[in-house]
Protein backbone atom coordinates (compact mmCIF):
# COMPACT_ATOMS: atom_id res chain seq x y z
CA UNK A 1 0.00 0.00 0.00
CA UNK A 2 1.13 3.00 -0.90
CA UNK A 3 2.24 5.38 2.18
CA UNK A 4 0.42 8.43 0.75
CA UNK A 5 -2.87 5.98 0.90
CA UNK A 6 -2.08 4.90 4.83
CA UNK A 7 -2.45 8.37 5.85
CA UNK A 8 -5.87 8.68 4.57
CA UNK A 9 -7.14 4.94 5.15
CA UNK A 10 -10.61 4.19 6.91
CA UNK A 11 -9.94 4.22 10.73
CA UNK A 12 -11.89 0.94 10.74
CA UNK A 13 -8.95 -0.82 9.34
CA UNK A 14 -6.65 0.54 12.20
CA UNK A 15 -6.61 -2.65 14.47
CA UNK A 16 -5.81 -4.85 11.41
CA UNK A 17 -3.57 -2.15 9.77
CA UNK A 18 -1.52 -2.35 13.26
CA UNK A 19 -0.97 -6.25 13.61
CA UNK A 20 0.31 -6.37 9.39
CA UNK A 21 2.52 -3.61 10.88
CA UNK A 22 3.84 -5.23 14.10
CA UNK A 23 4.33 -8.67 11.95
CA UNK A 24 6.73 -6.36 9.44
CA UNK A 25 8.02 -4.19 12.31
CA UNK A 26 9.73 -8.30 13.38
CA UNK A 27 10.77 -8.56 10.03
CA UNK A 28 12.47 -5.13 9.67
CA UNK A 29 14.27 -6.39 13.20
CA UNK A 30 15.11 -9.67 12.10
CA UNK A 31 16.59 -8.70 8.64
CA UNK A 32 18.61 -6.10 10.47
CA UNK A 33 20.25 -8.52 12.95
CA UNK A 34 20.96 -10.63 9.85
CA UNK A 35 25.07 -11.31 9.33
CA UNK A 36 24.43 -10.39 5.20
CA UNK A 37 24.03 -6.43 5.48
CA UNK A 38 23.58 -6.30 1.57
CA UNK A 39 21.17 -8.49 1.83
CA UNK A 40 19.57 -7.41 4.94
CA UNK A 41 19.47 -3.77 3.15
CA UNK A 42 17.15 -4.92 0.10
CA UNK A 43 15.13 -7.10 2.12
CA UNK A 44 14.24 -5.03 4.75
CA UNK A 45 13.90 -1.97 2.33
CA UNK A 46 11.02 -4.27 0.84
CA UNK A 47 9.20 -4.82 4.13
CA UNK A 48 9.67 -1.07 5.00
CA UNK A 49 6.99 -0.27 2.64
CA UNK A 50 4.23 -2.64 3.80
CA UNK A 51 1.75 -1.20 6.37
CA UNK A 52 3.22 0.26 9.29
CA UNK A 53 2.92 3.99 10.46
CA UNK A 54 6.92 3.77 10.82
CA UNK A 55 9.84 3.92 7.66
CA UNK A 56 13.12 3.15 9.57
CA UNK A 57 14.77 2.86 6.73
CA UNK A 58 16.36 6.19 7.24
CA UNK A 59 17.11 5.47 10.91
CA UNK A 60 19.07 1.97 9.66
CA UNK A 61 21.10 4.64 7.27
CA UNK A 62 21.53 6.89 9.89
CA UNK A 63 23.02 4.35 12.66
CA UNK A 64 24.25 1.82 10.10
CA UNK A 65 22.18 -0.85 11.17
CA UNK A 66 23.93 -0.96 14.62
CA UNK A 67 21.08 -2.28 16.77
CA UNK A 68 22.46 -0.88 19.65
CA UNK A 69 22.42 2.86 18.39
CA UNK A 70 19.01 1.85 17.24
CA UNK A 71 17.51 0.71 19.93
CA UNK A 72 18.78 4.22 22.10
CA UNK A 73 17.25 5.89 19.71
CA UNK A 74 14.10 4.33 19.62
CA UNK A 75 13.98 4.20 23.44
CA UNK A 76 14.19 8.07 23.31
CA UNK A 77 11.42 8.18 21.32
CA UNK A 78 9.19 5.72 23.55
CA UNK A 79 10.13 7.63 26.35
CA UNK A 80 9.69 11.08 25.23
CA UNK A 81 6.53 11.06 23.06
CA UNK A 82 4.14 9.28 25.13
CA UNK A 83 4.26 12.38 27.21
CA UNK A 84 3.71 15.35 25.31
CA UNK A 85 0.69 13.22 23.65
CA UNK A 86 -0.85 13.36 27.45
CA UNK A 87 0.43 17.33 27.69
CA UNK A 88 -1.71 17.94 24.65
CA UNK A 89 -4.71 16.17 25.53
CA UNK A 90 -4.56 17.98 28.88
CA UNK A 91 -3.27 21.11 27.31
CA UNK A 92 -6.63 21.22 25.09
CA UNK A 93 -9.15 20.31 27.76
CA UNK A 94 -8.16 23.09 29.69
CA UNK A 95 -7.36 25.88 26.56
CA UNK A 96 -3.78 26.46 27.30
CA UNK A 97 -2.75 27.38 24.47
CA UNK A 98 1.23 28.30 25.18
CA UNK A 99 1.45 24.44 26.39
CA UNK A 100 -0.49 22.92 23.25
CA UNK A 101 1.85 24.49 20.71
CA UNK A 102 4.93 23.86 22.71
CA UNK A 103 4.15 20.08 23.10
CA UNK A 104 3.21 19.69 18.94
CA UNK A 105 5.97 21.73 18.45
CA UNK A 106 8.33 19.80 19.96
CA UNK A 107 7.21 16.63 18.49
CA UNK A 108 7.55 17.43 14.94
CA UNK A 109 11.51 16.46 14.59
CA UNK A 110 10.21 12.76 15.52
CA UNK A 111 8.14 12.36 12.60
CA UNK A 112 11.16 12.35 10.33
CA UNK A 113 13.66 10.39 12.52
CA UNK A 114 11.18 7.76 12.98
CA UNK A 115 9.92 8.10 8.88
CA UNK A 116 6.57 8.52 9.55
CA UNK A 117 4.23 9.97 7.10
CA UNK A 118 4.36 13.78 6.05
CA UNK A 119 0.96 13.96 6.63
CA UNK A 120 1.03 13.42 10.34
CA UNK A 121 4.19 15.93 10.63
CA UNK A 122 1.54 18.47 8.62
CA UNK A 123 -1.22 17.76 11.53
CA UNK A 124 0.70 18.48 14.32
CA UNK A 125 2.18 21.85 12.44
CA UNK A 126 -2.18 22.21 11.96
CA UNK A 127 -2.28 21.82 15.78
CA UNK A 128 0.13 24.79 16.13
CA UNK A 129 -1.93 27.30 14.02
CA UNK A 130 -4.92 26.36 16.00
CA UNK A 131 -2.64 27.17 19.10
CA UNK A 132 -1.34 30.08 18.03
CA UNK A 133 -4.98 32.02 16.95
CA UNK A 134 -6.14 29.98 20.38
CA UNK A 135 -9.54 28.08 18.65
CA UNK A 136 -10.91 25.59 19.79
CA UNK A 137 -12.82 23.96 17.19
CA UNK A 138 -13.74 20.72 16.54
CA UNK A 139 -11.13 20.76 14.22
CA UNK A 140 -8.74 20.91 16.54
CA UNK A 141 -9.86 17.75 18.41
CA UNK A 142 -9.75 15.61 15.67
CA UNK A 143 -6.54 16.59 14.61
CA UNK A 144 -5.62 16.06 18.49
CA UNK A 145 -7.41 12.78 18.17
CA UNK A 146 -5.39 11.73 15.14
CA UNK A 147 -2.36 12.48 16.75
CA UNK A 148 -2.82 9.88 19.57
CA UNK A 149 -3.89 7.28 17.56
CA UNK A 150 -1.04 7.08 14.79
CA UNK A 151 1.26 7.79 18.36
CA UNK A 152 -0.63 4.89 19.88
CA UNK A 153 0.39 2.93 16.35
CA UNK A 154 3.99 4.05 16.92
CA UNK A 155 4.05 3.03 20.18
CA UNK A 156 3.36 -0.25 19.49
CA UNK A 157 5.39 -0.91 16.52
CA UNK A 158 8.53 0.54 18.14
CA UNK A 159 8.08 -1.27 21.54
CA UNK A 160 7.63 -4.59 19.52
CA UNK A 161 10.73 -3.58 17.26
CA UNK A 162 13.13 -2.94 20.48
CA UNK A 163 11.80 -5.71 22.40
CA UNK A 164 12.75 -7.77 19.85
CA UNK A 165 16.24 -5.90 19.40
CA UNK A 166 16.84 -6.19 23.43
CA UNK A 167 15.99 -9.84 22.46
CA UNK A 168 18.54 -10.01 19.74
CA UNK A 169 21.71 -8.11 21.35
CA UNK A 170 21.12 -9.07 25.48
CA UNK B 1 52.62 31.18 3.88
CA UNK B 2 52.03 27.43 3.58
CA UNK B 3 49.41 26.49 0.83
CA UNK B 4 47.12 24.21 2.11
CA UNK B 5 44.00 22.78 0.25
CA UNK B 6 42.85 20.64 3.04
CA UNK B 7 39.60 22.64 4.62
CA UNK B 8 39.87 20.02 7.39
CA UNK B 9 41.71 21.35 10.81
CA UNK B 10 43.99 18.78 11.82
CA UNK B 11 42.29 18.06 15.40
CA UNK B 12 38.72 16.66 15.46
CA UNK B 13 36.04 19.61 14.84
CA UNK B 14 35.13 20.50 18.56
CA UNK B 15 31.27 20.92 18.32
CA UNK B 16 28.57 22.00 20.96
CA UNK B 17 24.93 20.18 20.51
CA UNK B 18 22.17 22.26 22.09
CA UNK B 19 18.60 21.13 22.35
CA UNK B 20 15.96 20.18 25.08
CA UNK B 21 14.49 17.47 22.56
CA UNK B 22 16.86 14.71 23.57
CA UNK B 23 15.27 12.77 20.83
CA UNK B 24 16.75 15.04 17.83
CA UNK B 25 19.88 15.41 19.65
CA UNK B 26 21.12 12.13 19.79
CA UNK B 27 19.72 11.43 16.04
CA UNK B 28 22.26 14.37 15.49
CA UNK B 29 25.26 13.55 17.02
CA UNK B 30 24.80 9.80 15.50
CA UNK B 31 25.25 11.30 12.01
CA UNK B 32 27.72 13.71 13.05
CA UNK B 33 29.56 11.02 14.50
CA UNK B 34 29.45 8.94 11.82
CA UNK B 35 30.49 10.85 9.32
CA UNK B 36 33.07 12.78 10.21
CA UNK B 37 36.19 13.77 12.62
CA UNK B 38 34.63 15.72 15.65
CA UNK B 39 34.05 15.78 19.11
CA UNK B 40 30.59 16.39 20.42
CA UNK B 41 29.06 17.44 23.82
CA UNK B 42 25.23 17.62 23.90
CA UNK B 43 23.70 20.28 26.36
CA UNK B 44 19.70 20.02 27.19
CA UNK B 45 19.94 23.88 28.19
CA UNK B 46 21.44 26.90 26.82
CA UNK B 47 22.77 27.67 30.99
CA UNK B 48 24.41 23.85 30.60
CA UNK B 49 26.09 25.00 27.36
CA UNK B 50 27.31 28.82 28.93
CA UNK B 51 29.04 26.30 31.85
CA UNK B 52 31.19 25.25 29.21
CA UNK B 53 31.18 27.65 26.68
CA UNK B 54 35.15 28.43 27.84
CA UNK B 55 35.77 25.50 26.40
CA UNK B 56 36.06 27.04 22.85
CA UNK B 57 34.13 25.19 20.53
CA UNK B 58 34.58 25.71 16.62
CA UNK B 59 30.92 25.35 16.32
CA UNK B 60 27.56 25.54 18.10
CA UNK B 61 24.16 23.98 16.82
CA UNK B 62 21.33 25.81 18.97
CA UNK B 63 17.88 25.16 18.84
CA UNK B 64 15.73 28.22 18.42
CA UNK B 65 13.13 26.92 20.59
CA UNK B 66 14.76 25.70 24.33
CA UNK B 67 12.23 26.92 26.21
CA UNK B 68 9.41 25.09 24.96
CA UNK B 69 8.78 22.68 28.36
CA UNK B 70 10.76 25.09 30.50
CA UNK B 71 9.40 27.97 30.48
CA UNK B 72 11.78 29.43 32.90
CA UNK B 73 14.45 28.40 30.74
CA UNK B 74 17.13 30.19 28.65
CA UNK B 75 15.70 30.50 25.39
CA UNK B 76 17.81 29.87 21.77
CA UNK B 77 18.44 33.83 20.96
CA UNK B 78 19.56 34.99 24.75
CA UNK B 79 21.68 31.77 24.59
CA UNK B 80 22.95 32.90 21.28
CA UNK B 81 23.78 36.28 22.59
CA UNK B 82 25.65 34.91 25.35
CA UNK B 83 27.46 32.99 23.41
CA UNK B 84 27.93 36.04 21.23
CA UNK B 85 29.02 38.46 24.31
CA UNK B 86 30.94 35.59 25.77
CA UNK B 87 33.20 35.08 22.53
CA UNK B 88 32.05 36.55 19.05
CA UNK B 89 34.30 34.38 16.97
CA UNK B 90 32.61 31.21 17.86
CA UNK B 91 30.24 30.56 15.09
CA UNK B 92 26.76 29.50 16.05
CA UNK B 93 24.24 27.57 13.85
CA UNK B 94 20.33 28.20 14.20
CA UNK B 95 18.14 25.36 14.31
CA UNK B 96 14.16 25.40 14.84
CA UNK B 97 10.98 23.30 13.28
CA UNK B 98 9.68 26.56 12.53
CA UNK B 99 10.51 27.23 8.60
CA UNK B 100 9.59 30.73 9.17
CA UNK B 101 12.02 33.76 7.13
CA UNK B 102 11.06 35.86 10.78
CA UNK B 103 12.71 33.09 12.73
CA UNK B 104 15.56 33.50 10.35
CA UNK B 105 15.82 37.21 9.87
CA UNK B 106 15.67 37.25 13.81
CA UNK B 107 18.88 34.76 14.28
CA UNK B 108 21.04 36.74 11.73
CA UNK B 109 20.28 39.56 13.27
CA UNK B 110 21.91 37.99 16.58
CA UNK B 111 24.66 37.23 14.72
CA UNK B 112 23.89 34.06 13.84
CA UNK B 113 26.07 32.20 10.96
CA UNK B 114 23.23 30.05 9.23
CA UNK B 115 19.30 28.97 10.30
CA UNK B 116 18.52 25.74 9.63
CA UNK B 117 15.52 23.78 9.98
CA UNK B 118 14.50 20.64 11.50
CA UNK B 119 13.73 17.84 8.56
CA UNK B 120 15.31 15.21 6.78
CA UNK B 121 18.23 17.40 5.12
CA UNK B 122 19.07 18.73 8.56
CA UNK B 123 22.50 16.90 8.90
CA UNK B 124 23.22 17.68 5.36
CA UNK B 125 22.27 21.21 5.94
CA UNK B 126 24.77 21.13 8.73
CA UNK B 127 27.54 19.14 6.88
CA UNK B 128 27.76 22.18 3.86
CA UNK B 129 27.40 25.16 6.19
CA UNK B 130 30.22 23.63 9.24
CA UNK B 131 32.26 23.23 5.76
CA UNK B 132 31.77 26.91 4.37
CA UNK B 133 32.42 27.86 8.47
CA UNK B 134 35.96 26.45 8.20
CA UNK B 135 36.54 28.06 4.61
CA UNK B 136 35.64 31.20 5.57
CA UNK B 137 37.78 30.97 8.77
CA UNK B 138 40.93 29.78 6.34
CA UNK B 139 40.17 32.37 3.84
CA UNK B 140 40.29 35.00 6.46
CA UNK B 141 43.37 33.80 8.26
CA UNK B 142 44.96 33.82 4.22
CA UNK B 143 43.52 37.50 3.75
CA UNK B 144 44.93 38.99 7.84
CA UNK B 145 48.72 37.09 6.36
CA UNK B 146 48.67 38.98 3.20
CA UNK B 147 47.39 42.22 4.62
CA UNK B 148 50.04 41.95 7.19
CA UNK B 149 52.42 42.38 4.69
CA UNK B 150 51.01 44.56 2.33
Amino acid sequence: MERAEQATMNRNDHTVWLANGRLAGRKIVHLVTMPDKSVCGNMAKKELKKNTYIDLEGLMQRTKSNPALMLEVITLYLEQIPPLIGIMRKSLADDDWERLYSAAHKMVPSFSIMGIDPYYENLAKKIQEYAKSRQHTDELSDLVLQLEKMCDGVYLELTETANTLKNKNP
Amino acid sequence: MKNDQSLKPKAPIKLFLVDDDPLFLKALEIEFLQHGDFTIETFPTGESCMEKISDTPDVVILDFHLDGVDKNAMNGLATLDEIKKHNPEIPVVMLSSQDKIEVAVECMHHKAFDYVVKSETAFLRLQKIITSIFRFKKMEKQLNWYMDRI
